[in-house]
Order: C-alpha cells, then structure tokens, then sequence
C-alpha cells in the first residue's frame, strides 16, 4: 500500500530534554494508525510537529513523497491534515453549527471585498457551507444540538463535535489526540465506530490512546514510542507480543506477568 | 420590516424634534455621538469580533482627522474635495491600522493592550511634535480653519434653503453622519455573517484551534485591524470637517477607554449592543453638565465638577455591569444564554 504520510528520522529537544529522536513512521493511505506508548514518551510532541505546531530539529516529513511545510499549522491545515487536541478545543462561545462552519473556512473563498458586497457569488457559496456543514453534523450525529452553544454539549458530543470540525476540511488525514479519554465503554465503542466509518470514507486516521485494548482492536498498524524513540512498529498482534513493548510498559524482568 | 421603516422614519425625524424641544445644542451632542457611534462599530471589528484588546484606537481617528485637516485646510494650501480626502483618511487609518497591528501579532490580552495604548500615546505625541524641523501639523496648536464638509455648491456646515424650508446646519450633519454611520453598520454587519467575522470569532475563541482549521491566523488579525482602523479613520475625517479644528488634545488615551467602554457597556460583538452603549456613554455626559446648575440651585455651589462626576459615574456603571451583568445590556442572545450558564 502507498503510504500518505512519511517521517524520517526526525528529533525534537527542548533545551536539554531529548523529547524525539530519529522517529521514523509512516501512516498508509485510508489506514487507521495507533500510537501508544508511556506517559511522556513523546506522542503528543510528534503529533505537534506533523501538525505544525513545532518545528522539528531534525528530520523530515514527507506528505504523498512531497515535503510538508513545518511549523505553519494553518499551511498543514491546507495540505490536508486535521487534527483534535488531548484537551478539546472548541470555539466555545459559538454554536455548535458555527464551529463546523468555520471547519469549512479553507473549502470557500469569499473576502472582505465579497462580504461586503454581499455578491452572488459570497451567497451562493455561503448556501453551500451551510449545506456541507450541515452534512458533517449529521455525520456525528449531532443535528439536534445544531443551534446549542459549542460549551453546553456533553463531554462525549464535544468530542464528536471537535471530530466534526476537523471532517469539514475534508482532511487526508485525521490526527486524533486522545479521543476516547475521559469516555464511558458505549461512549468509546461509538467513537471507534465513527473512526471506521471515516476510514471507509477515504480519510486515513491517527490515533493516540492509552487504552491498549481498545486500539489493538481499532488499528491495522500500531507505533510504539518509549522515551522519544520507536521501539516497535507493526500490526497489533505482533506489537503486543513485542519484548521491548511489554517491557516499557510493565518493566523489566516481569515478563512472566505479561 | 414595518417595524424597520417606523424606526427610520423614527430617526429621521429625531433631529427636528430634538431641535425643536431641546435647542440646537442637542443636536449636536447627537452628532457627535454618530461619530462615536462609528469608532465603536469600528472597534467592536478589533475588540468585539477578533478579541484583539486595542486600548490606542483613537489613532486611527487622529489619523483620519489629520488627513482630512491636511488636504483642505491653508496649513499646505491644498483643498481637496470630500469625496476624495475622505476615503483618503480613511486607507491612511487603516495602512497605520495594519502597520500598528504587525508588531503585536504575537501578543495577547494584557500584553497586546499595553502595546497598543503605547502606540495610541506615540501617534499623539507625534501630531504633537511634528512642527519642526518641517511645520506639519502645526504641534499643539492645531490645525483651524478646515474646509467645511462640503459636496460641490452643497455646504453641511450651513444651513440649507429648499425653497421655504430652512434645514439647519446641525441638521445637515446629523443626516451625513447618519448616512456613513448606517454605511459602517452595514458593512460591519455583513462581516460579522461572513467567512471572514467567523474566522476573526475563531481566533477570539481559541486562535491555536483555528490555525488549525486552516486559518491564516496572522493575516485575518491584520485584516481586523486594518478594518476597524479605516472606519475610525472615516469618522476622523468626518470630525474634522464638522469641528474645523483639530489638535492632538483631542486624542488622548481617554477617549480610547472612553470608545472601549462603549463597546464592553454595550454588549462585545453584537452591533445592538454598541449602538446602545455609545449612544448611552456619549450623551451621558453632556446630561451631567446640568448637574452643575442643579447643584448650584441645591447647595449655592458647584460641589462635584460635572467633569469629575463623569468620571466617577463612569467607573461606577463599568463595576455595577461587570458583576450584574456581564454580558452587556444589549448581548447577542447566545452570548446572554452563555454568560447564565456560569
């Protein structure tokens, strides 16, 4: 399978802090790809860097073998890559309907000029968000909430809403960050659910769980990082009979236990 | 759409009847608070939509009302017409808008209202100190003598004769104001509907999250700037040509609290809720200035100066609405529901 995504050997410090080193993965088109690993491994760091909001020190990143524009999250953005933060940020005082319209910001053009007019062309297209944002709300399952303020919705909905807004930039990629923390089981068996469905709509997804069960069984391709460095990458099955795997997260000398 | 047309016939006929009852004085007060009207919807662009805390916005209506002062006054001898100094003051305002607004792209809330106080002062220093080596703008004398605002053989300033109707100059201005008044709220309204006014309400809720939505966070702030400013610079320009006379005593960092709390007492966001606020905090005063023939009538003397009790009204009405009602009097019905849930 083609991969979408490439990084190849990149590094990240934070003043002495060696926060990645040489992590080299890769994310294959229309494929659900976990990364798991201890707290303070470094997930969140990788997933910041391939969505723009650092820079790596080191090392590249490569989207369909066309280099990606580093450290300029709205430039990612355009490339088509969306992503949900570990902890949700919501346009909050907007509408749940708001948030996604403005998910739809870089699908449409209108300028200042064009709003100001109020042209044709600004109400046509403006038809059309509403439209497609309307269709994204329906895609999570959020229509009756559509005119609640994004702040009310229930943990889970604004979960799901924040999904939403990254859908409406009709991403490539889908960078998930912790989505199902905080959830109840019926809550995270919805969300995998929804995260296969996004799949089979063509969007690949990556995902950051700590709930291994749950993405053993969500992901066709699991990355595992321990202290800024992959120590397994592989399907599943293979990844959680890896040594190095059970040894990061249960220690040393305990295999017995695995 | 009935009740539309009530409430412009509403305030078309104010003036008439204010100049009738109250005396010419009035009508000017209304006036100028159009003009403070215009600076609130222009700063309810930064403050209101984008959530760029801007206490120096009244360089803008420096910047408009210099240009105007400028290009039709004997201080150069050039006396441009309206129509062309006008929109002139206006892009000026709003190039020194984007201009003032770059340096602070990185800045937030505290930070970004200290920054831009400092700017606000700098601009009027400038105005200040800029009579020599080169006399520009006349230091703190001012510029007088500005032309009148004037359309070919129309004149605002005076009184107009149509036939055997004599419409007073207060009058005149007050339509004009009106006119480029109801032309900001258009346009500030059909932002704030806009791909645009939301991508400026989704930096102001979480700027990180709309970057990575795909929004060019950096420039949408200049944008929001450069906007509000060139409507400052609009009602500057307009200032100068009703007052004929403009000096930098005129734009101190006062008068941009004074246009903040419009906008805050109001309601942030919502243009209802500026209208009310800057037509309630411009005319607030001038209803103080009784006071002093009331005190004298009460207790044979002037105990507070109205200058003073302004003040301390002021201060007052901001602390009373922040705790009973933060929202502002007029809020966008969402923002009322959101400010009831905490």
């Amino acid at each position: 399978m083609n991969n979408l995504l490439e990084l190849n050997h990149v590094s990240k410090r934070f003043g002495g802090l060696v926060a990645l080193k040489e992590v080299s993965m890769h994310i294959p088109e229309q494929a659900i790809v976990g990364l798991i690993g201890p707290n303070g491994a470094g997930k969140t760091t990788l997933f910041n860097i391939i969505t723009g909001l650092y820079r790596p020190d080191q090392g590249e990143l490569l989207l369909r073998h066309q280099p990606l524009p580093v450290g300029m999250p709205h430039k990612i953005a355009q490339h088509g890559i969306a992503r949900t933060f570990q902890n949700i940020r919501l346009f909050n005082n907007l509408t749940v309907l708001e948030n996604i319209l403005v998910g739809r910001h870089m699908r449409s053009q209108a300028s200042v000029l064009g709003a100001i007019l109020n042209t044709k062309r600004t109400r046509l297209e403006e038809k059309n968000i509403r439209e497609k944002a309307l269709f994204f709300l329906n895609y999570v399952g959020l229509t009756h909430r559509a005119h609640d303020y994004a702040k009310v919705l229930s943990y889970g909905d604004q979960r799901r809403l924040e999904i939403a807004r990254a859908l409406a930039t009709e991403p490539q990629l889908l960078a998930l960050d912790e989505p199902a923390a905080g959830m109840n089981i019926k809550e995270r068996n919805d969300l995998a659910l929804l995260i296969q469905q996004i799949q089979q709509d063509g969007t690949a997804v990556l995902v950051i769980e700590h709930d291994v069960k749950w993405i053993m069984s969500l992901c066709q391709h699991i990355t595992v990082l321990n202290f800024g460095e992959v120590i397994a990458a592989g399907d599943p099955h293979a990844v959680q009979n890896h040594p190095k795997v059970i040894e990061a997260y249960l220690g040393k000398g305990q295999h017995h236990a695995a | 759409m009935k009740k539309n047309i009530s409430l412009l016939v509403a305030v078309l006929l104010l003036p008439w009847l204010l100049y009738f009852s109250a005396g010419q004085s009035w009508v000017r007060i209304i006036d100028f608070s159009l003009l403070y009207l215009m600076l609130s919807l222009g700063l309810n662009v930064v403050v209101g939509y984008a959530g760029l805390l801007d206490l120096g916005y009244i360089a803008f209506f420096a910047v408009g009302a210099y240009c105007y002062a400028l290009l039709s006054s004997p201080q150069f001898g050039i006396h441009w017409p309206l129509l062309v100094i006008l929109p002139i003051g206006a892009v000026c305002a709003g190039l020194f808008g984007v201009l003032l607004g770059a340096p602070t792209l990185r800045l937030k809330g505290d930070y970004l209202a200290i920054v831009t106080l400092g700017f606000g002062e700098i601009i009027r220093i400038f105005l200040n100190n800029l009579s020599s080596p080169v006399n520009i703008t006349n230091g703190p004398q001012g510029i007088s003598d500005i032309d009148p605002l004037h359309l070919g053989s129309i004149v605002f300033n005076h009184g107009l004769v149509f036939g055997d109707i004599r419409i007073p100059s207060v009058i005149n201005i007050y339509y004009l104001f009106l006119l480029a008044v109801i032309i900001t709220m258009i346009f500030s309204s059909r932002l704030e509907r806009s791909r645009v006014g939301r991508a400026w309400m989704a930096i102001r809720e979480d700027e990180l999250a709309a970057s990575c939505v795909g929004i060019h966070t950096k420039r949408y702030k200049l944008l929001a700037f450069g906007l509000g400013a060139t409507m400052g610079g609009l009602s500057g320009g307009l200032f100068a040509g009703f007052q004929g006379f403009v000096s930098p005593e005129s734009f101190t960092l006062m008068e941009s609290v004074m246009i903040l709390c419009m906008v805050v007492l109001g309601g942030m966001g919502h243009i209802p809720g500026v209208i009310v606020g800057s037509l309630l905090l411009s005319i607030l005063p001038e209803v103080l200035r009784e006071t002093a023939g009331w005190q004298r009538g009460l207790f044979g003397q002037v105990i507070v100066d109205p200058a003073n009790l302004r003040l301390i009204m002021f201060a007052l009405a901001l602390v009373v609405m922040m705790l009973v009602r933060p929202e502002g009097l007029i809020p966008s019905a969402l923002r009322r529901k959101e400010m009831q849930h905490e």
